[in-house]
């Protein structure tokens, strides 16, 4: 299968300001979170894919094709941006019925709006002008819009923000359904925590150049010189904490007594998850909870960030 | 108890904003939830004083809303969501003059604001127009000019709108640090259901105008279903099986997580068997309810919402019963 | 010492009053305008220009009117006394120093605040005023304003205390100045203290000029978030409101024996408060007083003094066509009192239209 994306030494710089940093990427179909704070390259990112801007250096084929100056290209891309730009004084029906023309759809515009419509879930309102929509109201006219012409490749630009949590599963549900249906999605946010509910595969940015790609775990397999640390609430902090350090590969322990909690720190983690339960039997203190922080996402952010 | 309300609603028109809310809440932090339109911005403007109540009472630190609205004003802070700012002013002015609107002595002001300023972390951006600020700064000027004139509770309106992942981190913490060591009270009205989970004492679920729940989030997060969910690193079959075998019930629920269930101390039950039957245990934490489900649950049965008219509820009170 | 904590302090002290809250607002918007526009800046030294052209006269008449010089003496002052008024009539003024000089001194500061001063408080009110609300409504600053302890009344005076500052400071601070010379340069004290009247139409006036005009271009600014619409709208007024009048009132005098519709005259707003100073400053009565110590024989003098009038809307052209009309003293369409009430009631009606808006700032 044909990647989905892929750029190649691409750097964009608007003047003085820098878009993005020789950024090599190859990403594969399916669906993606692209991730990083305001100011990773993000937007940049997403309008080279797009074809509303070339880069300065390097080269970017998404489906295999250059994206500017190529209509046919765009014809199988959908894209809901960030911003909103509506014709106010126009109902979403008529909104989406418009862009699906400019698609080409002809006759049956009007017909693919409504089934867009109706899948973002906006059926009940899409008589009324986009004027009076909140804010979930206006993501989902612009999701519909995205999907009217049943593209190949979706692409999401913060699609979440401002939406109320009832709003907030709907979209995330819908992202993954399209995913099932086979349809390549890329999401870019700045929110770690709501993309994870969507897919678990990662392109992190920062500062214009890719940090990380893959899957969360390949990620942190990755970045063996950091340790893991893993938090345990316990009856007796101090007692277990010269258990761990006796009987099991720890670099280094974190402990609050007074709430019973400890950190430890490990570069060995399935060894040290290996041998935890007999350890901690033996020790003979009550153990509460155990979690490992690394596997969330933020955690591999702050990492990634921290070591650049 | 700082707000209490009783049969609280609002009209525009035809259309119903609040519809009879009647809740006391108490101090501390309390999370405002609900989806866009439940009247959450309507509430916190009725209480601000800038909305007339259609109907009912309500009263902020024991003032009524409609009688005292400007003694209110000067006890209570409100970071509105929208990017607001008093134009045309370096940061530190704009934070004082908010300071000297609320009735501080305009030298008073200024010293508070760089105060202030230094709590938020606004270095030497404080001297620069408001204009020039990046998003994250806006929030931390807006929380400043909230909290300049000392009020005993803060209307945050979606703080960490804009942060990045650490300035989410401090901003909440500087919340949290407010209740804790000065002792305010926040409402905090967003839609980051892990921000109240992280810092709030109680949510504050409205729906259709409506209250639908207010509860501690300690009891909140109670799960109905009591026991521990557990996570492996590998396969976690083996290890079910050996607590199945020693006669708990356990759910598989995917390769690597299952649950247990059942009341008491199961972890030195569930170390035995992971040693037992050589699986690596990577997580193991009592269940708890996500505020998302609880939040879910409660708005997506607004067929059932709290009758209007039901006696003004204390708080912390029991959870609605369906 | 116990180790101070950065940070968050409560405090408990003694909050301000209501008008130091709507003074804390004027203070910072004085101090934008004044450091956004560099032409603001120069028209505030420049409004102080038309002092230097009025102080001879109030040194010229000073020297005149002094009863203890003699009238025949030489030098500069008389020699432009002597410039302004033929001998006999200097002779009149001098014997009646009472009611002379307060008249006199009114239509001087008449003139001041008329030709001068009233054009420049226009331009500096185009330049301060349309920003006000309109910045306020564009940065949504209403939500800060509105969730503090003020109520929207100390909102707008505030902002109308920023127009009106720099209006008075055209309009009062050069006029008081002014006065000032004149007192010191006054014959005596007793003279002096009979034009105490004058320093109190000097402070009406000045009033009279910035409370209204404030009002108008906040009520302005209030309707739109683009302060260049507003600055706009204002010029707009001005100019279009003077055009028409002058338009009506020229084709009066072309027709013969029409009149100028008496309502032209609230059309343009420079009339307005023309005619507003005309009626504070009392012209018709200080015109009177001058005519009467005057023989009918000073025929020059006479032309300027109605034509003063006729500025001031107390002379009439009367009997035929442009050249072959004549001035004539009498009232020219409605009394003083009109256009106050006029100016009075675009005052009242902009501050409630600027109030009920800012309340529904919130609503939204």
């Amino acid at each position: 299968m044909a990647a989905l994306l892929e750029l190649s030494g691409v750097t964009k710089l608007y003047g003085l300001v820098i878009g993005l940093n020789d950024v090599q990427l190859t990403l594969e179909p399916g669906v993606n979170g692209l991730l990083g704070p305001n100011g990773a390259g993000k937007s940049t990112l997403l309008k080279l894919l797009t074809g509303q801007l070339r880069p300065s250096e390097g080269r970017v084929r998404v489906l295999g094709e250059d994206p500017w100056n190529n209509p046919r290209l765009l014809a199988r891309l959908g894209l809901c941006p960030e911003q909103d730009a509506f014709y106010d004084q126009l109902s979403a029906l008529e909104f989406v019925t418009s862009l699906a023309r400019l698609s080409g759809l002809g006759s049956a515009a009007g017909e693919r709006a409504r089934a867009a419509l109706a899948r973002v879930g906006a059926s009940e309102f899409m008589h009324r002008p986009i004027a009076g929509y909140s804010k979930g109201m206006r993501q989902r006219t612009k999701l519909a819009q995205a999907i009217v012409h049943d593209p190949e490749f979706l692409i999401l630009d913060e699609p979440l923000t401002g939406t109320d949590p009832v709003c907030r599963r709907e979209i995330v549900d819908l992202v993954i359904e399209l995913g099932r249906q086979g349809k390549s999605i890329l999401v870019a946010s700045h929110v770690l925590h709501e993309v994870q509910a969507m897919t678990d595969r990662f392109v992190l940015m920062y500062g214009g150049r890719v940090l990380a790609s893959g899957r969360v775990g390949e990620i942190r397999a990755l970045m063996n010189h950091v340790p893991h640390r893993i938090r345990v609430r316990c009856a007796d902090a101090k007692v277990l904490a010269q258990a761990l350090l006796a009987h099991l590969p720890v670099d280094g322990l974190e402990i609050d007594a007074r709430r019973g909690e400890l950190v430890a720190l490990t570069r060995e983690p399935s060894a040290f998850f290996a041998g935890f339960p007999a350890v901690a039997l033996a020790s003979a203190v009550p153990i509460h909870e155990i979690e490992s922080a690394d596997d969330r996402l933020d955690a591999v952010f702050q990492y990634l960030m921290e070591s650049e | 108890m700082i707000l209490e309300l009783d049969s609280v609603r609002k009209s525009y028109g035809r259309f119903e904003a609040l519809a009879g809310l009647s809740v006391s809440v108490a101090p501390g932090a309390v999370g405002l939830l609900g989806p866009n339109g439940a009247g959450k911005s309507t509430l916190i403007k009725a209480l601000l004083g800038l909305v007339a109540l259609s109907s009912g009472s309500a009263k902020v630190l024991g003032l009524d809303v409609r009688r005292d609205a400007s003694a209110i004003r000067e006890r209570i802070g409100y970071m509105p969501e929208d990017d607001c700012n008093l134009a045309g002013l370096p940061g530190v002015q704009s934070v004082a003059m908010a300071g000297e609107l609320a009735g501080l002595p305009a030298r008073t002001a200024l010293r508070r604001a760089h105060e202030i300023l230094d709590l938020v972390w606004l270095a030497e951006e404080r001297y620069r127009p408001v204009e020039t600020y990046s998003t994250g700064m806006r929030q931390r000027i807006k929380l400043a000019q909230a909290l300049i004139h000392a009020p005993k509770l803060v209307f945050l309106d979606e703080p960490t709108d804009g942060l990045d992942p650490a300035g989410r981190v401090r901003m909440l913490r500087l919340i949290r640090s407010l209740v804790d060591k000065h002792g305010l009270s926040v409402v905090l009205s967003t839609h980051i259901l892990s921000d109240v989970e992280q810092i709030c004492d109680a949510a504050l679920i409205l729906g259709r105008g409506r209250l639908l729940m207010y509860d501690t989030i300690a009891r909140l997060q109670e799960s109905v279903e009591p026991g521990l969910s557990l996570r492996s690193a590998g396969e976690i079959r083996p290890l079910a099986e050996t607590l199945a075998a020693a006669g708990h019930r356990v759910d598989v629920l995917s390769p690597e997580s299952a649950f247990l269930h059942g009341h008491g101390d199961l972890a030195t039950a569930v170390l035995a068997a992971a040693h037992s039957s050589g699986v690596s245990l990577r997580e193991l934490a009592k269940s708890r309810n996500s505020l998302e489900d609880i939040y879910l649950e409660a708005v997506r049965a607004t067929s059932d919402p709290v009758p209007a008219g039901a006696a003004p509820h204390s708080a912390p009170a029991t959870r609605e019963a369906p | 010492m116990p180790i101070a904590e950065l940070g968050y302090r409560p405090w408990e002290g003694r909050r301000t009053g209501r008008l130091a809250r709507a003074w804390a607002i004027a203070r910072a918007e004085i101090g934008i305008a004044q450091q956004s526009s560099r032409l603001l800046r120069r028209f505030l030294l420049f409004a102080w220009l038309p002092i230097l052209y009025f102080c001879p006269f109030f040194l010229a008449f000073g020297a005149v009117a002094d009863p203890t010089r003699d009238p025949n003496a030489g030098g500069l002052l008389a020699q432009i006394a002597g410039s302004l008024l033929p001998p006999e009539s200097l002779a009149k003024l001098r014997a009646t120093p009472e009611t002379t000089l307060p008249a006199v001194w009114s239509l001087a500061f008449f003139l001041f605040f008329t030709y001068t001063q009233s054009l420049f408080s226009m331009v500096v009110v185009a330049i301060v005023g349309p920003p006000l609300i309109a910045k306020d409504l564009r940065s949504k600053a209403f939500l800060v304003y509105l969730s503090k302890p003020i109520a929207p009344w100390q909102y707008l005076l505030g902002k109308l205390a920023t127009v009106a500052f720099f209006v008075l400071a055209m309009t009062l601070f050069p006029g008081l100045f002014l006065y000032g010379v004149g007192v010191a340069l006054s014959p005596s004290l007793t003279t002096a203290a009979n034009t105490l009247p004058v320093l109190l139409q000097v402070v009406l006036a000045s009033l009279a000029i910035a409370l209204p005009t404030g009002l108008l271009v906040l009520l302005l600014s209030t309707w739109t978030k683009d302060r260049r619409l507003a600055t706009f709208t204002w010029v707009a007024l001005w100019v279009f409101g003077e055009f028409a009048f002058r338009v009506l009132d020229t084709s009066a005098r072309f027709a013969p024996d029409a009149e100028r519709p008496h309502w032209a005259g609230l059309l343009s707003m420079r009339e307005l408060t023309t005619r507003t100073a005309a009626g504070i400053f009392d012209v018709r009565g200080s015109l009177e007083r001058l005519l009467s110590s005057l023989s009918d024989s000073e025929g020059v003098f006479q032309e300027r003094i109605l034509q003063l009038a006729a500025g001031a809307g107390e002379a009439r052209l009367v009997g035929g066509q442009m050249d072959q009309a004549a001035l004539v003293l009498g009232r020219d369409g409605y009394p003083p009192a009109v256009f106050m009430g006029m100016l009075l009631l675009l005052s009242i009606a902009s501050a409630l239209v600027v109030l009920r808006r800012a309340h529904r700032q919130v609503r939204i």
